[in-house]
């Protein structure tokens, strides 16, 4: 049985993440409530995450992305 | 300058140019193909290429055909595009769509020490993560992502926000100035301008299934173990950070690569080119 590997389940996770700030925030823009968006902070946070993630990482191992 | 001697194909050539074509044909405010076609002002309507493909919950067979028939031109792009990638590779997303192509031309006018680098980050885990819950949500009933976080609703606006008025208020609310933070951190601001796409875009992610699928009938961006000596040249330069290095070797993810040319032009032996790719599925 192929093992998953855990990266690729971590930041799977963030992609469903990101897609459900996404569901959340339309919710709540439809319910009127712009300005107490839970959906839209999550997203933004997410995103901001990754991006400082993405910029403390500045030694790129070498590694197999999925490769063909 | 490209000084390996590798002669590449016309479209791949001016890129540049044709993805500014990209840009003229179907951005504000000239957007060419809406005029000539539906009349429609932008992707929202019959050239939506985002909604059809999603299942709502309670939804009978026949509404979500109705569906097809509401976004036509919308079916016929993306079926389009994907038939098209399985034979010959992603160059609906690297050459014409004028989404990414805003980006990556966005990008080049942000100074580098400004951008980051995503590349840390696997693209595709996030991409097809993001695109289960498109497509589940709706089915469950939870809600839908089709217009939230729409790249084809957010770029068009962002130009015809200097024309029309209706387009400056989509970034009066909320999801509006997401979409807009979304597209300049992961687009705009991203090495490469590619990241929004690499990330977020639902029709790219079925893009990049049909461009792995059809790798061993279709031409690819390949590597030449034989003639590849490990720089990663090739790494840095790829806008979609498709590219790793295996055992010293140049390895391309055919799920996040798409035919730019960039990693041919800078490759200093020549060893990236056009060939069918051998797949493991």
């Amino acid at each position: 049985m192929t093992k998953v590997p855990c990266k690729n389940v971590l930041y799977g996770t963030l992609g469903v993440c990101m897609g459900l700030g996404g569901i959340m925030s339309q919710m709540q823009c439809n319910a009127g409530g712009c300005g107490t968006c839970f959906g839209c902070a999550w997203t933004g946070i997410s995103v901001v995450a990754a991006a400082l993630a993405a910029r403390k990482n500045t030694h790129r191992k070498e590694e197999d992305h999925g490769a063909v | 300058m490209q000084t390996n001697g590798v002669k590449q194909g016309f479209f791949t050539r001016y890129r540049t140019l044709v993805l500014f074509a990209g840009l003229l044909l179907f951005l504000p405010p000239l957007a060419f193909v809406f005029q000539v076609t539906t009349g429609d002002d932008g992707f929202c309507g019959s050239w939506c290429p985002r909604m059809f493909f999603s299942w709502r919950q309670g939804i009978s067979g026949h509404q979500f055909l109705m569906g097809f028939l509401r976004s036509f031109m919308g079916v016929a792009l993306v079926v389009g595009a994907l038939t098209f990638t399985f034979f010959a590779g992603r160059y609906w997303c690297s050459h014409l769509c004028p989404i990414g192509g805003t980006t990556e031309l966005g990008s080049h006018l942000i100074p580098k020490f400004l951008k980051i680098d995503f590349s840390a980050i696997p693209a595709a885990p996030v991409r097809y993560g993001y695109l289960a819950v498109y497509l589940i949500a709706p089915a469950l009933g939870i809600g839908a992502l089709c217009c939230n976080y729409c790249n084809f609703a957010t770029v068009p606006r962002l130009f015809g926000a200097a024309f029309v008025q209706a387009d400056m208020a989509y970034f009066y609310r909320a999801y509006g100035l997401i979409n807009l933070g979304l597209i300049v951190g992961l687009g705009f601001l991203a090495r490469g301008g590619r990241a929004y796409c690499n990330f977020f875009c639902p029709v790219g992610a079925l893009d990049a299934l049909s461009n792995r699928l059809g790798a061993t009938i279709g031409k690819r961006v390949t590597v030449s173990l034989k003639q590849c000596n490990g720089c990663s040249v090739c790494r840095d330069v790829c806008p979609t950070w498709a590219i790793g290095m295996k055992e010293k070797k140049a390895v391309i993810d055919q799920l996040s690569c798409f035919p730019c040319g960039k990693c041919e032009k800078a490759c200093p032996q020549g060893a990236i080119g056009m060939a069918r790719a051998r797949v493991a599925i």
